[in-house]
């Protein structure tokens, strides 16, 4: 018999503290768009590096940590051991080394660089170690754990590849830059990101919506992953751009599949209620078909602006939006669950959809999917692209705004409940 | 006594609800017997806190996927 108390991991306020500082650093990524709105005219603008890697390091990235410390033991049985004050060291040197790569992309300092990979690779370096080592202490690996597993590996072939391109940025290595950009890039869009909501997806998808699980097919599927992105990364630097194409097509139809598999459970979900969770899942299923479609001409067309509308698809859109709708059903449910593990009690709780109003989740969800067709629009129509960033930061604010108060009322409530006396079984 | 209840089927936080319900009304010598479609790992921390004795055993469900048989009784 397994028995793995959430204790055993980082506790929930570290978990929140990560999720807040990581929606912090998404607005950050808004006002930089706000700031310099030519960063979408092109991919290799210096705003545009700096944004995407705001986004993706210090907004993604921690919300996915934070989660993660909780998710693991409640859906894995696994606990990810506690560091004490070493994870809000971890959570600074992130923020940091966020914070020094896009000064460094925005000023052209190749100290900043170098001082930016120290600190990222390290504190991602670590945290990935500490996953895929609790991973790994399950026997029988679980769906779940093989594709958290699988994700934690692309992290750290992200992170190989980083190291590679700060090598040649600070000493001049003699390699394809723009080769190992490209699939940096993959490797952490569809390596990491992607093999994390997949593998979150084949748990939380079934579970809250109550729908079937995710075929056994797909979850054999989700596999090649890794074979496609080490093919893909093979052949690009050997040129033999006919494999990178069949390659990339491949990895399209892995997203095509996530995408419809997902809209599928969502539409034949057995809840009955078509709220906040219910809509957003389904526009994360959708987004996913989208992305797959934009990958063609982001592939093969001329037109370099394709390429920039994948990137927002990919990033704020099925990224960050995933992640947003998550969030919504991950605070509540941790929130509830510390509650209840409190309640010796048996006080009457809130019910779990009160804990964030529905409808200030609607409103949020809302103007975020509204930020990231006007982003993806603004390739083409660059006029949209401030009224775009505007609506994300007032998105992420008003997300901010919500989890901080639910989160308020979770160290309040809880600290209510420690106080009462536990309620006795004969009086049951 | 033995009392069994099924919770499949049923989203989160139900399932857990309706065992901590169910388990207010245990008296010493009864057992609960919760039949559960997802291994509930947060139930068995909050099994071990508050003092109760569980064993857990996988079979297999209607629809070919795995469901869960929890025996629960109060610690003597």
């Amino acid at each position: 018999m397994q028995m793995i108390s959430t204790d055993a991991s980082p506790p929930p306020l570290l978990s929140f503290a990560y999720m807040l500082a990581g929606v912090a650093g998404m607005a950050v990524a808004a006002v930089l768009v706000l700031w310099q709105p030519e960063a979408l005219l092109t991919r290799w603008h210096p705003a545009a590096l700096a944004t995407v890697h705001v986004f993706a390091l210090g907004g993604l990235m921690p919300v996915m940590l934070g989660a993660l410390f909780q998710f693991v033991p409640v859906a894995c049985g696994l606990s990810l051991p506690r560091w004490g004050w070493g994870d809000v060291v971890l959570l600074l040197l992130l923020e940091g080394g966020a914070a020094s790569l896009a000064t460094g992309l925005l000023t052209a300092a190749p100290a900043l660089y170098g001082a930016a990979g120290l600190l990222l690779l390290g504190s991602l370096g670590a945290a990935g170690w500490r996953l895929l080592r609790a991973l790994r202490t399950q026997a029988q690996q679980a769906d779940v754990v093989v594709g958290l597993s699988r994700s934690a590996v692309a992290l750290g072939v992200t992170l190989l590849l980083a190291a590679v391109l700060l090598g040649i940025l600070l000493f001049g290595w003699n390699l394809p830059l723009l080769t190992l950009v490209d699939w940096h890039a993959l490797w952490a869009i569809g390596g990491w990101v992607a093999g994390l909501i997949a593998g979150v997806a084949s748990v939380v998808v079934p579970m809250f919506h109550v729908s079937p699980a995710y075929p056994k097919f797909w979850l054999r599927a989700l596999r090649l992953q890794h074979w496609l992105l080490g093919g893909g990364l093979l052949a690009a630097l050997l040129g033999w751009a006919g494999v990178g194409g069949a390659v990339s097509m491949l990895l399209v139809a892995l997203l095509l599949g996530f995408g419809g598999l997902t809209v599928q459970r969502v539409v034949v979900s057995k809840r009955g209620e078509k709220d906040a969770f219910y809509w957003g899942w389904l526009m994360v299923g959708v987004l996913a078909i989208i992305l797959a479609l934009v990958a063609v001409p982001a592939c093969c067309a001329a037109d370099p602006r394709w390429g920039v509308v994948f990137g927002v698809l990919a990033l704020p859109g099925l990224g960050g939006f995933t992640v947003s709708v998550m969030l919504y059903r991950i605070v509540p449910f941790l929130i509830w669950l510390h509650w209840q593990r409190a309640n010796k009690a048996r006080a009457r709780l809130p019910l779990l959809h009160r804990i964030v109003p529905e409808l200030g989740q609607r409103i949020h969800l809302g103007i975020e999917l509204g930020s990231i067709v006007l982003l993806a629009l603004g390739a083409f129509m660059p006029q949209m692209v401030s009224v775009a960033a505007a609506l994300l930061l007032a998105a992420k604010l008003l997300q901010f705004g919500l989890l901080a108060r639910a989160m308020r009322d979770f160290r309040q409530r809880l600290a209510v409940l420690r106080t009462l006396p536990p309620r006795s079984r004969a009086a049951a | 006594m033995s009392r069994l209840l099924d919770v499949r089927g049923l989203p989160p936080c139900e399932p857990l609800e309706r065992t901590l319900a169910a388990l207010d009304e245990l008296a010493p010598g009864d057992e609960l017997e919760v039949l559960i479609h997802r291994e509930p790992h947060p139930l068995y921390a909050i099994l071990a806190e508050r003092g109760y004795l569980w064993r857990a055993a996988t079979e297999p469900a209607a629809d070919g996927s795995t469901q869960y048989r929890i025996l629960i009784s109060l610690a003597e």
